[in-house]
């Protein structure tokens, strides 16, 4: 659900998405996570999109960091299939598929699938696991799989 | 220029009877041609419409003109369109202009833009009409969803109009027929409606949502449109009642989720699943869909899609019985009418949604 949602902003032809709209969208939870664990959430989102953005996206899009204290930094589209002649449009998005399954192949091998997946949270336990976590100050901060 | 205005000037151009200097000579005699559009301005505002409008058609060379309250004249060297935003989301483009020459401008400047979508009409939008049957047109083409289809159980290829008194008759006899009810989709129809002049005006309309106008009088066709434009709106409304998936929080559950899902009961069984898949979210017209799909278990699949128009999710679930789609809060109905316009003409002419249970 991660990737779809930034190639939904390339649709559209956004320049700029702040992580927490993308957070929203990715897991309408999200509203009703404690602190903490909405924290951790963000956490990993934030991990996935700079992985992403370093690897198959470099290029289409960037990470930057927040300016203020209470925010969480943006992504910038630096490309998009969107405004391209409409003659190779469909290629280029054809072209955003595979860099998604390229992703999404090594995700599966590190086990950090770009591709966020509500079944596979609730396979591994959900939100539940996540607040487990919390509770017995487990998380160490890194990104994990989503 | 008043709305009335253009009606009588496009009146006049059907009867042939256009002054040769009208609009700078770019209004020519013919028929009208004209299109139903759903269209995502920034701004439901005339002038959002207007933004949206110098957008699309001013990288094609044409000059966007504000000729009247919420009407457009887009202005090319050789011809005018028209382009009726009264209602900002479902536009009315109307032209003279060669079929080719509006081809082209929807293809090239129009339909490309995330904005802007046709009007993918049902089956029974189309029968509803006005005026007395002419003529039904259906048409049906499996090759893009089931390329390897051999034709046993759907006709690959079909493609037929009947012309007489009650058209739709024959079709609805050919559509219980077991051989040909797969592929006996309505495509397009044709009707006469009597002008308040004692003349007559002949309204053909196709499922993509273009009409083609003959007659003396077009303010006549501007109604047989308009309520057409009406019963559209309602139409990709309901879908988005019913069937956007809406997430609230709530004291009691923690988190309430209203909304249907979209279910589709495929009225054959899929002979090539993979097929469909695969040719499903190819990001290309007629369904404009991304999506990396995966096969979550034998014979079952989910994607997690993008409408490349207006840049909506989606996510699909299929089997070879059925289909179902999820839409996000904020996702177009139209996205789901094209979905299902298309299968109705490219898999199975019986395609429907099932109905959405009542809350």
């Amino acid at each position: 659900m991660l990737i779809p949602e930034l190639i939904a902003a390339q649709a559209r032809a956004e320049e700029i998405v702040a992580i927490e709209a993308i957070a929203a969208r990715v897991l309408p939870e999200c509203t009703i996570l404690s602190k903490g664990a909405r924290g951790l959430f963000l956490d990993r989102l934030q991990g996935l999109l700079i992985a992403l953005a370093k690897d198959e996206f470099g290029g289409q899009f960037r990470y930057e960091r927040a300016r203020g204290t209470g925010d969480r930094g943006r992504i910038v589209i630096e490309a998009t299939p969107a405004v391209r002649d409409p003659r190779g449009r469909a290629q280029s998005w054809q072209a955003q598929q595979r860099r998604a399954e390229r992703a999404l192949r090594r995700g599966s091998r590190k086990e950090i699938p770009g591709q966020l997946s509500l079944d596979d949270l609730a396979d591994r336990g959900g939100l539940a696991e996540e607040r487990k976590n919390i509770d017995s100050g487990g998380h160490d901060g890194a990104a994990r799989p989503l | 220029m008043e709305r009335q205005d253009l009606f009588d000037a496009l009146s006049d151009a059907m009867r042939g009877a256009v002054p040769d200097d009208a609009l700078g000579g770019r209004l020519g005699p013919g028929r009208v041609k004209s299109r139903l559009l759903e269209a995502h301005p920034a701004e439901r505002s005339p002038d959002g419409v207007e933004h949206l409008l110098k957008q699309v058609a001013e990288g094609g060379g044409l000059t966007v003109q504000r000729v009247g309250d919420e009407l457009w004249a887009l202005l090319g060297s050789d011809e005018a369109f028209f382009v009726d935003g009264l209602n900002p989301r479902f536009w009315l483009l109307h032209t003279t202009a060669s079929a080719e020459r509006l081809r082209r401008l929807l293809a090239q400047h129009l339909l490309p833009s995330p904005r802007l979508d046709r009007a993918w009409l049902t089956g029974q939008q189309l029968l509803e009409l006005d005026g007395e049957r002419r003529w039904v047109r259906s048409s049906f083409d499996s090759a893009t969803l089931q390329p390897h289809e051999s034709g046993a159980t759907v006709p690959r290829r079909w493609r037929v109009q009947v012309e007489g008194e009650n058209p739709d008759e024959l079709l609805e006899l050919v559509s219980c027929t077991e051989r040909y009810r797969a592929s006996a989709a309505l495509t397009a129809v044709a009707s006469v409606i009597a002008s308040p002049a004692g003349g007559a005006v002949e309204v053909a309309a196709d499922y993509q949502g273009g009409f083609v106008a003959s007659g003396d009088d077009f303010h006549t066709v501007a109604g047989v449109l308009w309520r057409a434009l009406d019963r559209y709106e309602a139409y990709v409304q309901m879908l988005e009642e019913s069937y956007r998936l809406t997430t609230s929080a709530s004291e009691t559950m923690g988190l309430t989720v209203e909304g249907e899902v979209a279910t589709i009961e495929f009225a054959h069984e899929v002979a090539d699943l993979e097929a469909l898949v695969a040719n499903l979210f190819t990001c290309r017209e007629p369904f404009r869909l991304w999506a990396v799909p995966r096969e979550v278990r034998p014979g079952q699949w989910e994607a997690n899609a993008v409408d490349l128009h207006v840049g909506h999710r989606l996510r699909l679930e299929l089997t070879s019985r059925w289909l179902r789609v999820l839409l996000a809060p904020e996702t177009c109905g139209n996205s789901l009418a094209r979905l299902l316009a298309n299968l109705q003409h490219r898999f199975d002419a019986r395609t429907q949604l099932a109905p959405a249970v009542a809350a």
